[in-house]
């Protein structure tokens, strides 16, 4: 940038932006978009949730959960259920460190709710003996309740208006 | 952008004057945008869920001898939209009608049905998770309380 000096007429005068707070400030800005598109990205495994017609669902609450992915594979065999980062087998060995792995952290973290992420055109006899392993992992953990599970499905009307905005 | 004057010098001349560019409204700007996409960023584009409490039967707990068990509502799910509810009356075949006759069987509207009523979702094994969940919001819909998935292993509800 360049300008002519009123007080000194000829000769050019040096200006600058001091530009280092706009580029901290991007390079917060993306350590965040990076940190929370991976945990995103781990939390949300792509798949076809289910889409009831007019849902009478809610919003997930703010406590702490963690999310079991149940994702459809044409290969009955290759189907697994994730819990972040790890793959559990469906079969029962699979389901059953599963099952251990959901008490070890309804342990660490009393309040603590399941989201589970099934996919819609998986049948019925895949997603039943994990709601039930997660319904034995409260075994022991002092919940009279159970454990609190969340099933997560798709509003159409609302993934909509989200998207119009 | 502010002009500032040094004071002349000994020799009566001015300084070169120094240019500055404010750069704080940018980065309350910035800063304003940072927490707009703080609050407002949603990766999960139309997800909701339903709560479903899944105790452990296997698990002993005390149980109130006085108590008088609850006869559950099963709903059966075949698949197709068909289901098949159990009960001494006509259901619906259709799980689009099911909210509907879930609804006139409460107790507060002339049935005889306490709201906190189980009502055990019993999906085929071979009936896909959409459907299932289909018949689940069907029943919570209805208004009722307890909605939750036949336990396979015991037979018995959530």
């Amino acid at each position: 940038m360049s300008a002519v000096s009123k007080l000194d007429v000829g000769r050019p005068v040096r200006t600058g932006a001091n530009l280092t707070p706009m580029i901290d400030m991007t390079f917060l800005l993306v350590v965040f978009f990076v940190l929370v598109s991976r945990i995103t990205a781990v939390e949300q495994v792509p798949m076809e949730l289910p889409v009831p017609r007019d849902p009478a669902a809610g919003a997930a609450d703010e406590a702490p959960r963690i999310v079991v992915n149940l994702v459809h594979d044409e290969l009955a065999d290759r189907r697994r259920a994730t819990l972040e980062q790890r793959d559990f087998d469906l079969d029962v060995a699979g389901i059953a460190s599963l099952e251990s792995e959901v008490r070890r952290r309804l342990l660490e973290t009393p309040e603590l709710q399941v989201n589970l992420r099934a996919d819609r055109r998986l049948p019925y006899q895949t997603v039943s003996p994990v709601l039930e392993a997660l319904g034995r992992s409260g075994r022991g953990t002092g919940r009279p309740d159970g454990v609190r599970v969340n099933l997560v499905v798709i509003d159409e009307s609302l993934a909509a208006r989200e998207e119009d905005a | 952008m502010s002009h500032r004057r040094r004071p002349s010098t000994a020799t009566g001349r001015l300084e070169k004057a120094k240019v500055e560019l404010n750069l704080t409204p940018m980065i309350d700007v910035v800063f304003q945008l940072l927490i707009y996409f703080l609050l407002g960023t949603s990766f999960a584009v139309g997800e909701q869920t339903f709560r479903l409490d899944v105790p452990d039967r296997g698990e002993s707990f005390d149980i109130d001898p006085f108590e008088l068990d609850v006869t559950p509502v099963v709903v059966q799910v075949a698949g197709g939209g068909r289901i098949r509810v159990d009960g001494p009356w006509e259901g619906p075949i259709h799980v689009d009608a099911l909210t509907a006759f879930l609804e006139t069987r409460r107790v507060d509207r002339g049935g005889l049905l306490p709201l906190d009523t189980p009502v055990h979702i019993d999906p085929r094994p071979d009936v896909d998770w959409g459907e299932a969940v289909e018949a689940f919001n069907a029943a919570v819909r209805a208004g009722f309380d307890s909605v939750g998935f036949i336990d396979t292993s015991s037979g018995s509800g959530p």
